[in-house]
Order: structure tokens, then sequence, then C-alpha cells
């Protein structure tokens, strides 16, 4: 029966996509928001009915084969349940019915509406698949499934070139991630023979840590290519070209977030690989450091959150490679929630802007748009860190666990708080842009409220982001218990408690409002003038101010240095740290002429040429011979002549025993 | 069981005399009558599945004396690994029959030439004599040549008189070899017999096998094609009519590893497992090879045959490797490939019959104007890059699956073949399709039409659900290639 459940709750959103292909464009958009949302609602309380008999089985692990599908390497499809796949598939599940409503207002201009959905339903199909997965080949399918979704969702948009362009790029990065993949997969089977997680994992004594060690290496490239860390990055930002509500479920909530999920499914391999673990927590901090950067002068509304995105990513992989593999689970639900929150509030105010998506034209539209300038203020506190709200509680324990660590450990926990201080910063600006102040085009001063289905989804994703932290405190480990089992082997670094706990925690807290702060006062103030700003700061003394406000003065020549400093660095923010740039002129040009001299120079003169120099061969032959058959009666006879006086001449010679 | 094998050879001979015979005023009916005398073989692969048995074991079933004396006979038989050539010659050959309706002077001629090719190929599969085999073999050059030379672009005179000349310059070098197994034969069991019984019992030193298998692999390594004896593929793939370059990359290049697999392979075992190294090697350099020369192609045409070039590399290290799974990996994939090229080859000739023009340059958004074949497109594109739930993913994880117990390193550069494929396919998929319609002469482009559905339907339904569920391809190859993996092992083991 659960068999029957869990089978069902995979392929109900499958169902819904494949019928909408082929009936869609004859159904009126109610009929097709309803079939959608039904079939999303049986998958979702299909995953909580299993949920509940899980929790009351003590998150016990089980797993369901179903049939045969390469015989000669034991393959076959499976499923698995437990407590990590328990709360993806919630969380997916529940997040995609929101998001999809919010999807009706915002699609229902455009003509291939039936078709958004049904890459909507596939590929929450192909994510469900990914994490449901009992062995390493249905996870890599759905792995790739999930990218072939991003690849449509992307391009949707087919006519403009640049969306097309993006949905190549993500598709193409995410193979190059593949790619490493792919070999540790064959590592994998060549030490097991199977790919089942049972099987591997109850064998895991057999692996060294040099053989761990090369496997999670190659598992961890694939990640960073699903997940958009460094250096397979470059694809999220350009992704934003697709509808919002795609990149609220894809980039921020799911699909990259599988990467974090295959982590921390194989952490008994994991664990037996320190040195690759420090080497993805240091990735992901990095990652985490630079994709904030970058966010900072950023103005495309999207853009800011896609970078966003990646640095929470990062934080997430900070986690996994402390061991501390909760942590990374908590931190993707919470951050599913806000950042879904944040990206569908931008979706709304695209939507009341009629698309116009740089905040620099935004401005005042707390006023025209409450609702949604309240829910994003909540979303923007909880990234930030703010307690109790969710993003406090996991990102918290994950800076404690780094703090813990100790060693190379504490410079990541410094690099991730400062992190924090710039996320809080570039979130708070995101939002004053956005919000406060006057509209600074006739767009922002005549926005409408958003429509009542976004306000209703934009609320319940609200009220997930302040609640959803609780399910994991220092006083109630909600997603430690539920993850017991599936860790039942795994040496999980834990967070610190108590005492510690409280100094911690003040700190980041102190880090977030910090960003916060700044981002107030440069931006609430609307600074124009960083010297006006500082010669009325209240808390220094004022002979001291007015000592600074000369130093930094126009004529004094420090300022021009610092300012020159300053305004490199805000270029090398903005232009993403030149890494696409360079990215673009070194591997894409460059594998363009290097194609195009294989082409050329090696296939079609070198190769090809000297098959054609052969075939000349015979001709040559051919045209030196020709004349041998003049058609000459005299010169044939003079050849004969010749032949036969030699003819003579060698039987003479055989005679007297010569030859 | 005879009738059924036998009538997938005489059937279509049978119906191109029909056709010859057909006056030149009925034109109405070339195309009926030869869609339906290709259509019969399909019933002798239904037969085979069916009814037969797949153990393991190759199953002779008629034999036919010609020249008794010299041990000259039409010996025929079948296999699970025959079964799946079989099966994509005869599903092949109807829809390229049906995707040829651009093809307006000398028709018949055109159609008798490709019912002729059906039956030689089908000819090459059951074929259990090395003559046999053979004389088949060289019997599709045949109707290739009139298929291109003919019916072909531009260029076509250049491309067949290299396609041909290459491949038979190949095939001398398996007469020599068939001729000298005959002498052995008749060296250790006193008579002249070519077949395939015989010659397995046959005792050798590595020397003789090591020349016999160079002498054989060398022709099939042209027609497969082996880098770096490449060369001939694309310009006969660019030249031929739809209808040829469907069955040149979706068969012929077939013919060339079912040889590797059933001579050089299982008759020289000693020899493969001394050579082995190469083949991978040169498979490696094949397939990063043909994607990265696919990568900057204008011509749609030459792009999918460098592509082919890649895949085929896939196969042939899959064979090299010798492990089961590698093994079966390329077995399906030789099934896989057919479909998925065999598809795009039929869709770029709707798109050459529409605007007679293979250049991606002169496309460009042409989505909006016929969404369905932009679809139909992407479908097959995704196949040929493999991805998962579409059947190029199942043949190449096997392969490299497989590989990398043999040789790792060859498997790991050969897994970047994922990533090329996804550039070159998609890159061309970008160009044609997406963004605005680049052209106004482009939007009085019409979408498939019921024809071109009905023939590029049943291959991705194929696609999908061999995709989906490839143990129904497997259990019937499964055991052939065990037995085949087995031998390779023995061999092995015994050498260390």
């Amino acid at each position: 029966m659960e068999a029957t459940i869990l089978l069902g709750a995979l392929l109900f959103p499958l169902g819904t996509a494949l019928f909408l292909n082929s009936a869609g464009k004859y159904l009126k958009l109610n009929k097709i928001t309803l079939i959608s949302s039904l079939g999303l609602l049986g998958s979702f309380s299909g995953f909580s009915m299993m949920f509940v008999l899980l929790a009351l089985n003590n998150f016990h692990s089980k797993n369901i084969t179903y049939f045969n599908w390469i015989d000669s390497m034991g393959i076959s499809f499976g499923l698995q349940w437990d407590g990590l796949v328990a709360i993806m598939t919630i969380l997916i599940t529940f997040l995609s019915l929101i998001i999809q409503l919010f999807s009706k207002p915002y699609m229902e201009s455009d003509e291939r509406v039936a078709r958004f959905y049904v890459f909507f339903n596939f590929f929450v199909f192909s994510m469900l698949l990914l994490v449901m997965a009992s062995n390493f080949l249905v996870l890599f399918i759905g792995w790739e499934l999930v990218g072939l979704s991003s690849y449509l969702l992307i391009s949707f948009w087919y006519k403009k070139k640049k969306a097309a362009q993006a949905g190549k790029k993500a598709f193409i990065l995410n193979r190059v991630g593949d790619f490493g993949f792919l070999i540790g997969l064959m590592i994998i089977f060549d030490l097991f023979g199977s790919f089942e997680y049972d099987t591997i994992f109850s064998n895991i004594e057999l692996l060294d840590s040099q053989q761990a060690s090369m496997i999670a290496f190659f598992l961890m490239i694939g990640a960073f290519g699903k997940s958009a860390q460094l250096p397979l990055f470059s694809w999220l930002p350009d992704a934003m070209e697709g509808p919002t509500p795609a990149s609220a479920l894809i980039h921020a909530a799911t699909m990259v977030t599988a990467g974090v999920f295959m982590l921390v499914r194989v952490a008994p391999i994991l664990n037996k690989a320190p040195q690759i673990l420090l080497l993805i927590a240091t990735i992901g901090v990095l990652t985490s450091f630079f994709s904030a950067f970058i966010a900072m002068t950023q103005f495309d509304i999207k853009k800011i959150l896609a970078y966003s995105t990646i640095s929470q990513l990062g934080y997430m992989f900070l986690a996994v490679g402390c061991g501390a593999y909760v942590a990374a689970i908590f931190h993707l639900i919470t951050h599913a929630f806000f950042k879904a929150l944040l990206f569908l509030g931008a979706g709304a105010v695209i939507h009341e802007m009629h698309h116009e998506q740089d905040i620099r034209s935004m401005g005042g539209l707390i006023k025209k748009m409450p609702t949604t300038g309240f829910t994003m203020l909540v979303g923007t506190l909880a990234i930030s860190g703010i307690p109790p709200l969710a993003g406090f509680w996991s990102k918290d324990e994950i800076l404690g666990t780094a703090f813990i660590s100790g060693g190379f450990y504490l410079s990541l926990w410094l690099l991730g708080l400062v992190t924090a201080v710039m996320t809080a910063f570039y979130m708070g600006r995101h939002w004053i842009y956005i919000f406060l102040g006057e509209g600074r085009t006739k767009d922002a001063l005549n926005a409408n409220q958003a429509p009542r289905l976004m306000k209703i989804s934009l609320i319940t994703l609200a009220i997930g982001s302040v609640f959803i932290g609780f399910i994991n405190t220092p006083f109630f480990h909600g997603v430690e218990k539920m993850l017991e089992e599936v860790l039942i082997n795994v040496e999980v670094t834990h967070s610190p408690t108590g005492t510690n706990f409280i100094i911690l925690a003040l700190i980041s807290v102190f880090a977030g409002v910090l960003g916060l702060f700044i981002s107030n006062i440069i931006f609430i103030q609307k600074i124009i003038n960083p010297l006006k700003q500082l010669q009325e700061f209240p808390f220094i003394p004022k002979k001291i101010r007015t000592m600074l406000v000369k130093a930094f003065s126009q004529g004094s020549p420090i300022p021009s240095v610092l300012k020159n400093f300053f305004l490199s660095i805000k270029r090398l923010s903005f232009n993403g740290l030149y890494l696409d740039l360079y990215g673009k002129r070194f591997l894409v040009d460059g594998s363009k002429s290097f194609s195009r001299f294989m082409a050329v120079s090696i296939d079609q003169l070198l190769i090809d040429g000297s098959i054609n120099n052969l075939a000349k061969i015979p001709i040559y032959i051919g045209k030196k011979m020709k004349p041998l058959q003049s058609g000459y009666i005299r010169s044939y006879l003079t050849v004969f002549g010749i032949m036969v006086l030699l003819l003579v001449f060698l039987f003479i010679l055989s005679f007297g025993g010569l030859i | 069981m005879k009738l059924a094998i036998l009538s997938g050879i005489l059937a279509p001979v049978f119906f191109s005399f029909v056709l010859a015979l057909l006056p030149k005023g009925r034109k109405e009916l070339f195309f009926p009558i030869a869609a339906f005398g290709s259509t019969i073989p399909v019933a002798t692969s239904l037969y085979l599945l069916i009814f037969g048995i797949f153990d393991g074991t190759y199953k002779n079933v008629f034999e036919l004396p010609w020249i008794k004396l010299y041990g000259i006979n039409w010996v025929v038989g079948y296999d699970g690994i025959s079964l799946a050539m079989i099966f994509l010659t005869t599903i092949l050959v109807p829809l390229s029959i049906l995707s040829s309706s651009a093809i307006l002077r000398r028709t018949k001629g055109f159609l008798i030439s490709v019912l002729i090719l059906e039956a030689a190929v089908i000819g090459v599969f059951t074929s259990a004599d090395l003559l046999t085999f053979f004389l088949f073999f060289e019997a599709i050059l045949v109707p290739m040549y009139f298929i291109i030379g003919i019916w072909g672009g531009k260029n076509r005179k250049y491309a067949t008189i290299k396609f041909i000349i290459y491949t038979v310059f190949g095939s001398i070098f398996m007469f020599a070899a068939t001729v000298l197994v005959g002498l052995l034969v008749l060296q250790q069991f006193g008579r002249l017999a070519f077949d395939f019984e015989t010659v397995s019992n046959l005792v050798l030193s590595l020397d003789q096998q090591k020349i016999l298998f160079l002498l054989f692999t060398f022709a099939f390594a042209v027609k497969v094609p082996i880098f770096p004896f490449h060369t001939w593929l694309p310009d006969a793939h660019v030249e031929a009519p739809t209808a040829g370059s469907i069955l040149l990359a979706g068969v012929l290049l077939k013919l060339g590893a079912y040889g590797i697999i059933r001579i050089s392979v299982p008759f020289f075992t000693d020899a493969f497992v001394e050579y082995r190294g190469y083949m991978a090697t040169l498979g490696v350099i094949g397939i990063i090879y043909g994607a990265v020369v696919a990568i900057p192609q204008k011509d749609i045409k030459k792009l999918v045959a460098y592509s082919s070039v890649s895949h085929m590399g896939f196969i042939i290290l899959g064979i090299a490797s010798g492990t089961l799974i590698g093994m079966q990996g390329a077995v399906l994939q030789m099934l896989n490939h057919g479909i998925t090229t065999g598809a795009l080859f039929m869709l770029v000739g709707f798109l050459y019959d529409r605007k007679h023009t293979r250049d991606m340059t002169e496309f460009g958004g042409i989505k909006t104007v016929m969404p369905l074949y932009a679809a139909a497109f992407l479908v097959v594109s995704f196949a040929s890059i493999g991805l998962p739930g579409l059947n190029g993913f199942v043949g190449e994880f096997m392969i490299l699956i497989g590989s990398y117990s043999a040789y790792g390193i060859h498997s790991a550069l050969a897994a970047s073949g994922v990533v090329l494929a996804a550039i070159y396919m998609l890159w061309a998929y970008q160009k044609i399709f997406t963004g605005e319609l680049k052209f106004e002469s482009n939007e009085s482009l019409v979408d498939l039409n019921l024809r071109e559905k009905i023939s590029i339907a049943p291959l991705i339904l194929l696609m999908i659900t061999i995709g989906i569920y490839p143990y129904l391809v497997e259990k019937f190859i499964q055991v052939d290639v065990l037995n085949l993996a087995k031998v390779v092992e023995l061999t092995l083991g015994g050498l260390s």
C-alpha cells in the first residue's frame, strides 16, 4: 500500500504534465490551474500521509523496488522513504503548490501558459524522482531531468535571444558538473558493484580514505554544478531570464538545493574524506562571500536574489563541510521559504511595474503594495538572520558549528560572519530601494496592489518564514530527530548549546543588525554625500567629525586615492568579478576557435587531405603509364622485340647454369 | 523460422522486381508498393522477437550449398545481437521510404535501390558464414553507389567515389583474410568451409590471430568509422539524399561494429585482447574529436555526421572494454544510435525539403512557425545528448561504467563527451529555432504534415520506451553478450 502511495505521489505531477501537454491548449486557464493544483495537492497529501506514518514509526527508513531496469548491472527502479526524503518531498510539493498558485495571475497573459504548467509539473516530478531515489542511477536520472526542466523553463520565452542562451548555458554548465558526477559514479560502481544506497552504505567499511576522497571529490563537482558554486555558478544569475515563478521554485527553493541534498545523502562517504570536506566548506564559504560581494552593487531585482541564493547555498555547503549535515538540511528548509517568498515578492513587484526589473526605477512601493512590502520585509529580516525568524536559527547553527570545529574552520567562520553582514546589507538595500522613499518613475507612482492570489502566496510564505525556524532550535531538535536514522552511522557535528550558543548567536545577530544598520543609514538617508552623513553622525564627537570631513573633502589628496580604490572595488563587484567575462573569452571563444581549427586544419586539410592525396597517386601513375598505350604499332613492336631479346638472353643464361 | 528470416531478404528483392516491372505512367503505385515491400521484413523481426530462442548460442537456420567444392554456401542464422540489428533495419527502411517524397525523378530506380539495400543489409545480419557475410557486405555498396550518386547533392560524384573506394579498400583486406581462413580450415579440417561454426573451431596461433584480426578489423574500422578512417563519412552523409543518410547512419555504420562483435572478437580473441587497448584509445579519440569537430559546423548534416563519429566512438570503447556491461552497452547503443541518428537525419531532411539548404545560418527563430517540428527536434537532440529517460543515455552510461574497470582513464575522458554533445546539439538547436524569426522568407515554412508525423513518431516512441524501460531490449541481447564477455574473460584470465 505504501508502495502505491509513494509511486502515486511521485507520478501525479508527471501525469498532470503529460495531460496538460496534449490537452492544455484547448482548456481555459482556470481549468489548467485547477488540474495542476489538484495534481500537486494530491502529491502533497500523499507525502504528508506518508510523513505521519513515518513519524509514528520513529522515522525508520525503508525502500521499495518496483521493477528491473538494467539487469546485468543489477539496477532496478526503486524509491526510498526516510526522514530526509520526507522533508524534501513535503518541502518541494508544498512550495510548488504555493508558487503555482502565484503563477496564475503572473502568467495569465502569456499565450503559452499551458506549456508553462507542463514544464512546471514536469520539474516537480523530476525533483521528486531525484530525492526519492533509492539508488544512484535513479538519482542521476532525476538529476538530469531536473536539468532539462531548468533548460525548458529558463528559455521559456524562447524568442528572447538572451533567454535561449541562458537556458543553454545552464544546461551545459550543469553538464560539466555531471561529467564529474559520472566519474564519481563510475568509481562507486567499480568498487561496490552496485548503485543501491543500502548496499553501498552497509559496506562503507571497505572504502579506504583515498578511495572515499576520490569519490567525494567527483561527487562534489557534480553538486557544485547543480548548486551553482564556484566555479560553475555563472548560469544562475543568467537563469533569471526565465519567468519569476520558475526562478522562485527552481533557482531558489528546490533544484539548486539538489547538490546539498546529494552530499548529505552520501554523508557516510564524505565522513571518510576529511580533506574533501574541508574543500567543500572552503569553496562554499568563498562562493558565499564573493557572490554576496557581487550582490551588493547589482540593480536588477532578480539578479540580487540570484546572487543571494548562490551565497546562501554556500552556507549550506559550509555546513556540509563541517560535517553538520543536519544544519545544512535545516538551512535548506528555511532558505526555501524565505527565498521563495522574496522571489515571489519580486515577481509581484515586476508584475505591477509592467516587467520593469531595475530597482532604481522603483521606490515608495510600500504605500502602493503594502502586503507585498511587508511580506518582503519579513523575508529580508529572515535572510539577515534576525531572531526569532527562521533564518536566524539555521544560519546561526551553521556558523556555530563552523566556530566549534576549530582550526582552519575558524577562518571560514569569520568569512561566513562577514558574509552575513554583507547579506543583511544588500538585502536591506534591495528592500529599501524598492519600497521606501518616493516612486522614481511613472510606473512606480502608479503601481497597484498585487492580485489576491499573489498576496495569499506571499502571506503563506511569510508565515512560514517566521515559524519554520522553530522546527530545529537548541530547545527542540526536530530536524535532527527526523534525520537520525538517515545519518545513523555518520558522525554529525553538533551545533553549540548553552552559553556557547548564546554568545555565538549574539555575534551572528549583531552581524545581521550591523548590515541592516549600515544599509539603512546609507540608503534610507539617501546618501548622496557621505561627507554630509559623517558631519551629522551623532555618535562621534564633533571635533573629530570636522577633522575627518576636512581630511576627506575635495582638494585633499587622500580622498581621490581612496575614492578610486572604492570605485574600482565597486566596479569589480558590479561586473561579477569579471569572472563571466573571462570565462566567456577564455572558454567559449577559445573553444570555438579550437574546434574550428580542428575542423578545418586537422580534419579537412590534414586527414582528409592525406586521403585525397593518396587518391592522387593512382591518377599520377596512370597518367605516367598512359603514353605506353600510344596506339602506335611501331612502339609496340619495339617493346615486343626488346622483351623477346630479353627472354632469349635469360634462356641462354639459364642453360649456362648461371641463373 | 526459415521462411521468416528468408522472407526478410527475399521480399524486398521480390518487390524490387515488381517495381521494376511497373509501367512508368503509374507513378502513384511506386511508393505504396515499395513501402509494402519494405514493411514485410518488419514481420520477420516480429516473428524472431516472438518465436526466437535467445539462450546465448548462435542458431543456424538454413544452409544453401552453392559451389560445394569450394565451400561457398549461403548459411543463415541468428542470435540476440543480430535480432537487434535486424529490428533496427526493418524499422528504418520503411520510415526512410516514407521520408523520401522529395525524390521526384527516376523514383522507381531509387525505391528499387533502397529495397535491394534492405535485402543486402538483412543478408549481412543473418549471415552465419564468412563468405556470405563478405558477399552481402559488398553487395550493399551497389545500391548505395546509386542512391548517393544519382539522387544526392551537388558534390555527389566526389562523395560517392570516395565512399565506395575507401570502403572497398578496407574490404579487400577482409577478403584476403577470408581466403586465409578458408585455407586454414582446409589445413585443419581437410575441407574448404567458411561457416562460423567451423571457423570457431579453428586452432590458431597468436600470430595467425593477430594478422587475421587486423585484416578483418581494418575493413570494419573503415565502416564504423574508427578515427582516423572517418573522413568519407561527412561527405557521404552530406551529399546523400535523406533516405540514404538515414540508412547510412542508422544501419550501415552498425555493420562495422557488428562485424567486430561477430567476427573479430569471438574468432580471434587472443589478438583482440592484445589490441583492444588501441581500440579503446581510438574510440576515445573518436568520441572527443568527433564532438569537437562537430561544434563549428554550419551544415546541419555535417554536424550530425560528425556526431555519429563521436557516438560510434562510444560503441568502440564499449566493445574494446571486453566487460559484460561495456559490451552490452555497446550493442544497445548500436540500436539506440541507429534510432536517434536516423531520426535526426529524417528531421533534417524535412527541413531541407522545404528550404533546400542545410546551412544553419539561414534559419533562426523558426520555432515560431514550426513549433511541432521544433519540439520533435528537441526531443531527438536530447536523446542524442544522452539525457536519461531517452534511449541514448542507457547505452552510453553502460559503456562508461563498464569500461571504467578496464580502462579507467579512457572512460573518464570519454565522459567528457556528454558535455561536448550538449554543446554542439543545443547550440545547433539555438541557432535554428530560438530567437526572433531571423529571415522573412522563413515565415512561410509549414510545420510537419501527416506523412512526416507518421515517419518520426515511431522513432520518438522507441526513444522514450527504451529510455524508460531498457530491460525490454536487454533481455534479448543479454545472454549473447554474456557469452561473448565470458570468452574474453577466459582469455584475459589465461594471460594473467
